[in-house]
């Protein structure tokens, strides 16, 4: 009966912080907000004796067109064009002269402007820009963009025997239009960034609460309740009390920003929730070192964590934080 | 009963207390008493069962069969005197007994009222032994509950006189060691002077009296205090 007693205690002493909930999802909203408003483009250059030939097609997060006017110059010619879906087709009738000279490409749209500077090797390649995606490839003869439910890919139409050929597919499942030697792992995601800086705010979230609620274990306002109630209780109690705010701040934030921007895709969002329930779980077991000692030591248990959600190598994070606590230890003792 | 058999505790390399005996039952009203740093605090913390000592045992039938008061409790201070009591147990009849309203948020709680919190929150458990460490700044109300508190009583304080009324027995500690340990009638002495010279005799006692009546030396009697008492024979010791 007692440990519902220190739950409900507890829990209406953490309600207090539900208006941290409130900040971390305006700042999920905004995030997303914010990053929706990239563009990506992708395309194929094709330059011979006859001309230089770009074709591409610029879009949004959501994978929609986006309309823009694209200038290509080379020298000192340029050509350039307004496409109001975001599909371009370029031409420019100068004899390109190959090994290593460079075009550039440039998009004005509402957005944003892009500049991409290209050398085509062969007689011709694929590129690819993106600010913001899920995934990302590119390579002279295939690139690819994942974004929000859609992936485009590039391939080389000389590899391919395909004419200037932008695919669109709406699923992982999916054979890949050209044999290269491709895996997942080519990949790579720009949304672990901003996933990342949301995840150091929700630790800063973390801390604050905790510097309240978790602060009478150290100053011994709980003492005379623990000597009559158990330690154990109390502890779990107060926990218990804990947990669901956390899992709120966490969880809704990082389900909110991800599904502005991605769609229903939890996979995604999973470890960052984790990271910020265990960090949580962490800094509950330093409250007993001291307020100020358990602000400290949360500073390298996020340190930690970022590491292992960023590059997965716990041995070594385990290692570096071991020895920044054991230099700490051996300052304090000498 | 509580029973402390030959009990230190050490902090830091420097002892605290110092190979303590007590037996303390529980219809005894004990008074603990010493000069600060005397090991008093220390003492009544290893008797509460909150502090192990280092050495020697102390036995007592279960924690929460003792209501102990410390010096400075702490509380939550956000929070109000029924959300403390409500941690332990929702009998809020218990803070009318000891005279506390309930609404009142911990941190607008005066010294006194914060002792009394502490002993009402482990009046539920039907406590044998009431441990009072240290009485500045108590109100008569609180020193009227310690009277009535059915069940021995140890009291921690830097002088007699404040809990003279509360107490039967006296323990009187000095550099964590117990220097004196009987009944407070112990403490009751008288000073008699003659010529250039004093004599320190116990009250009931008059044999120096009636040597000097014998030898004709003229002389006076004066009375003093058991603290004064404590602090000639004890404290420095």
């Amino acid at each position: 009966m007692r440990f519902s007693y220190i739950f409900m205690q507890e829990f209406k002493r953490s309600i207090v912080f539900v208006f941290l909930i409130l900040i971390a999802l305006s700042l999920s909203l905004i995030a997303a907000q914010i990053l929706s408003e990239s563009i990506s483009v992708i395309g194929i250059v094709e330059g011979s004796s006859y001309g230089i030939k770009v074709s591409g097609y610029v879009f949004d997060f959501q994978g929609k067109g986006v309309s823009s006017e694209i200038k290509l110059s080379y020298y000192n010619f340029t050509e350039s064009v307004k496409t109001n879906n975001g599909s371009f087709y370029l031409y420019l009738p100068v004899a390109y002269i190959q090994n290593n000279t460079r075009i550039n490409v440039i998009i004005n749209s509402f957005q944003k402007n892009v500049n991409l500077t290209l050398t085509i090797p062969n007689s011709s390649t694929t590129f690819a820009f993106s600010s913001l995606f899920l995934k990302y490839y590119s390579s002279q003869n295939l690139s690819i963009i994942s974004v929000k439910g859609k992936t485009f890919i590039a391939v080389d139409p000389k590899q391919e025997n395909s004419n200037y050929t932008i695919f669109e597919i709406n699923s992982d499942n999916v054979n890949l239009p050209l044999d290269v030697n491709f895996t997942y792992n080519n990949f790579s995601n720009t949304l672990k960034i901003p996933l990342i800086i949301l995840l150091l705010f929700f630790f800063s979230f973390i801390d604050l609460m905790d510097y309240y609620l978790l602060s009478s274990f150290p100053r011994g306002e709980l003492r005379q309740i623990m000597r009559l109630v158990g330690t154990i209780k109390v502890y779990v109690g107060k926990l218990i009390a804990e947990i669901p705010l956390t899992i709120m701040l966490s969880s809704l934030s990082f389900y909110l920003f991800e599904f502005i921007l991605i769609g229903n895709d939890i996979a995604l969002i999973l470890p960052y929730m984790i990271a910020s329930i265990s960090f949580s779980l962490g800094v509950y077991g330093l409250a007993p070192f001291g307020s100020k000692n358990m602000i400290y030591y949360s500073v390298i248990l996020g340190f930690y964590i970022v590491n292992l959600v960023i590059y997965d190598r716990y041995l070594y994070s385990l290692l570096a934080t071991l020895l920044l606590i054991v230099g700490y230890i051996k300052l304090r003792i000498s | 009963m509580i029973r402390a058999i030959n009990v230190s505790k050490i902090f830091h390399g420097s002892s605290a207390v110092v190979e303590v005996n007590l037996d303390i039952y529980e219809n005894e009203k004990v008074g603990v008493i010493g000069v600060h740093n005397s090991g008093k605090t220390v003492l009544l913390q290893m008797l509460a069962g909150d502090v192990k000592p280092t050495k020697g045992k102390v036995y007592l039938e279960d924690k929460r069969k003792i209501a102990y008061i410390p010096q400075v409790p702490k509380f939550i201070p956000t929070i109000s005197v029924k959300d403390v009591m409500t941690y332990v147990n929702k009998e809020y009849h218990y803070l009318d007994f000891v005279g506390l309203d309930g609404n009142k948020k911990v941190k607008d709680l005066s010294l006194d009222e914060k002792k009394r919190l502490s002993l009402a929150l482990s009046l539920p458990f039907s406590p044998n032994h009431l441990i009072v460490d240290d009485m500045s700044q108590i109100s008569s109300l609180t020193k009227d509950l310690i009277r009535r508190f059915k069940g021995g009583v140890i009291i921690a304080h830097h002088n007699l006189k404040d809990i003279w009324d509360l107490i039967d027995r006296v323990i009187i500690m000095s550099k964590g060691r117990v220097v004196f340990d009987g009944p407070k009638s112990g403490l009751l002495y008288k000073v008699i002077r003659f010529k250039n010279s004093e004599i320190w005799e116990r009250e009931n006692e008059n044999s120096i009296e009636i040597d000097l009546d014998k030898r004709g030396v003229k002389y006076e009697v004066i009375r003093v205090t058991p603290d004064e008492v404590f602090l000639y024979f004890y404290a420095g010791i």
